[in-house]
């Protein structure tokens, strides 16, 4: 080997070796905090919803920037949640935090939102979660104000009057009984029964058959886990005859194991965010759909379809701003209108709430799928 | 007053009393030989019921699946009093008590990671069916509740009544001490009972959790429940802790459809305060105190 060709060897080696840092310095670090729910109770909805935030990271993500995670465990819990929001906020360099955690961990960060002034896009249903609005928290999902809202909209174009509600004595189910007693008389709605159960109970009898009394012309159960599958048991054991519409967390596996079978629940309405009727709504809900299954590489669940919109938030946040928090804080709250894949987002100043009562469709199950019938 | 309505609110309350009533002699009968409030007992019943439901659902019949569920209940509750109890069987009560709590923790930890969190099915034992009595329509899995029940019940009253081991339980029960001096194993017989105790709570889960599924989290519920039957019970006696536990199924299942749902607990729970107090809490653990029959 001639000296001229070693030489030539080197000072290939030496440009490869300066070009390959100048390649990923063209993108720039982009960081993100993630506070998740990794185990316990809602370790698996955060996991699907950060398989949809990493599908939307595929296919669009943020342009000349490489988006980097910092992901921290709260277990579940709510003390460990603002624990992990306090370690993640404290990093300078990370511009925005995500909360993947059930209801309660995000209020127990929501007080702690201005102290750290770094913007969040948060999980959760709970309407204190967007109203009153801390300035640095936004919501992602509609409210339950949102779901009664759609299911009043529903009884009364059936033609339903008299509407009964069974609901477990937590705040998700006490926030929609006090929002539905509020829109009723709006909508025409006789609320002739309110019952309550208590998530660990088994036996329902005593509330199915107070509700039968009451002869409603359609009953709402809001039940999840097994209290869902066990009042969807005994509802139909007692041959409690009306119309039955439940949340939208039976949309899943368990319940109809639990239940016998899909097919079991053919026929049950369920209030349901749009994006879980997939490319069957249209406009832009389809567009970001297949964005998603694309970026999947499988069929999304309702979780994913959650996880792509908060990375659409993300998208026009840090587009309309500086890249700082209070850049991408202030952009956050102008948006208006946003196109989602769930429904359009909007913020304002005085509501964070984000997607509404337009995000959401009737849908009736058909084998285990919702198709939609509103 | 509509007979209907009352038996669709009593028998369902019947058949979740009866779970109640096999936890509360569980309780009882673990407290008379051992001197220590078993908080792990409810755990046994959700460890039959996920344990049956895990079985068949994996493909194994019915019957093997009831009976290995069983022996795991029995198992078990004899490597608690083994493991955890017999160790420690010279310290102070409460010491023990809190083992037993923690008993309960590490095995309904256990069962989340070993089963998951979510609901277990197991078919009825005879289908899926309804059968209407008295004008109440029921799964018809509750005869078979009802049946486990009498049967267990039955059996143990026995045992305990015409059996020369049921005589030394209940010796123990009466004064531990004396019965030790009198040279009954106590040692032995606590193993057996707490195996027996396991066992009937894990039967107790098999048995129910076709109507009701089983969770990993089922335990603390009925531990509850079938704790404040055997509290009504002194602790000491088996017959009113069972009774105790059978009205509480039913006096929250009447409550919640003559007066509110919303106020089931608050009302069994009333119950509860309103009979402590007036017995003046002697009954609270039986009129000489677990203290005096261990010997302490």
């Amino acid at each position: 080997m001639s000296i001229a060709r070693v030489w030539l060897g080197l000072i290939g080696a030496i440009a490869l070796a300066c070009a390959i840092p100048t390649t990923a310095g063209a993108q720039q670090d982009f960081k993100i905090g993630v506070v998740e729910s990794l185990t316990g109770g809602f370790a698996g909805p955060a996991r699907d919803t950060v398989d949809g935030l990493d599908a939307w990271m595929k296919v669009r993500g943020l342009p000349g920037k490489r988006i980097a995670l910092t992901t921290l465990d709260d277990e579940t819990n709510g003390v460990n949640a603002a624990n992990a929001f306090r370690r993640l906020a404290g990093d300078p360099d990370i511009r925005l935090i995500y909360l993947f955690v059930p209801s309660s961990s995000a209020m127990a960060v929501k007080t702690l939102a201005s102290e750290f002034k770094v913007p969040i896009i948060s999980g959760g249903a709970a309407d204190a979660l967007g109203t009153p609005a801390d300035p640095y928290l936004f919501k992602v999902a509609p409210a339950t104000r949102d779901f009664m809202t759609r299911l009043a909209q529903y009884v009364k174009q059936k033609g339903y009057k008299r509407l009964a509600m069974l609901e477990p004595n937590d705040a998700f189910g006490q926030s929609e009984i006090a929002n539905m007693k509020k829109f009723a008389p709006e909508y025409g709605i006789d609320l002739v029964a309110v019952e309550t159960l208590g998530v660990e109970d088994t036996n329902f009898n005593a509330q199915l058959t107070r509700i039968r009394a009451a002869n409603p012309d359609v009953l709402y159960d809001g039940a999840s886990g097994r209290a869902a599958i066990l009042t969807f048991k005994q509802i139909k054991q007692l041959g409690l005859n009306v119309p039955l519409i439940m949340g939208q967390s039976v949309v899943a596996k368990p319940f109809f194991e639990g239940i016998g079978g899909a097919d079991v629940a053919d026929g049950l309405i369920v209030p349901i965010q749009l994006g879980t009727f997939g490319t069957k709504v249209g406009g832009d809900t389809a567009k970001f759909y297949a964005e998603l299954e694309k970026g999947l590489g499988r069929n999304a669940v309702y979780y994913n379809t959650f996880g792509f919109d908060v990375g659409l938030i993300t998208e026009a946040g840090v587009k309309n701003s500086d890249g700082t928090r209070q850049g991408i804080r202030d952009a956050l709250d102008k948006i208006k209108g946003l196109p989602a894949l769930n429904g359009p987002v909007t913020y304002t100043p005085e509501d964070h709430t984000g997607q509404n009562f337009e995000s959401i469709g009737m849908g009736r199950l058909e084998k285990g799928v919702p198709v939609l019938a509103q | 007053m509509d007979l209907a309505v009352f038996f669709q609110l009593f028998l369902p309350g019947l058949t979740t009393g009866c779970v109640y009533a096999l936890v509360a002699l569980g309780f009882v009968l673990t407290a008379n030989v051992s001197g220590v409030v078993n908080f792990a007992q409810g755990e046994f019943v959700m460890l039959g019921g996920v344990v049956a439901a895990a079985l068949v659902a994996g493909g194994m019949p019915m019957v093997p699946a009831i009976v290995i569920a069983t022996v795991v209940g029995a198992v078990v509750a004899a490597a608690q009093e083994r493991l955890t109890l017999a160790p420690v069987r010279d310290t102070p009560h409460f010491i023990r008590i809190t083992i037993t709590l923690g008993v309960a923790v590490v095995l309904r930890g256990i069962a989340l990671i070993l089963f998951g969190k979510d609901p277990l099915f197991l078919p009825g034992f005879t289908g899926e069916g309804t059968i209407s009595l008295f004008g109440a329509v029921l799964p018809i899995q509750s005869l078979w509740v009802w049946a486990a029940t009498a049967a267990l019940l039955a059996a143990t009253f026995w045992f305990l009544k015409f059996t020369d081991v049921g005589r030394a339980v209940r010796a123990c029960s009466i004064n531990l001490r004396a019965a030790r001096l009198m040279g009954i194993d106590a040692e032995r017989l606590t193993l057996l009972v707490f195996s027996l105790a396991g066992a009937a709570g894990a039967l107790a889960g098999v048995v129910i959790t076709p109507i009701v599924l089983a969770t990993w989290d089922a335990g603390v519920s009925y531990g509850l429940k079938g704790f404040i039957g055997a509290i009504l019970g002194g602790m000491r006696n088996p017959v009113i802790a069972v009774l105790g536990g059978l009205g509480i199924g039913v006096v929250e299942s009447l409550a919640a459809g003559y007066v509110s749902s919303g106020y089931k607990d608050a009302i069994v729970y009333g119950v509860l305060i309103a009979y402590l107090l007036v017995r003046g809490g002697v009954f609270l653990f039986g009129r000489a105190a677990l203290v005096g029959n261990t010997g302490e």
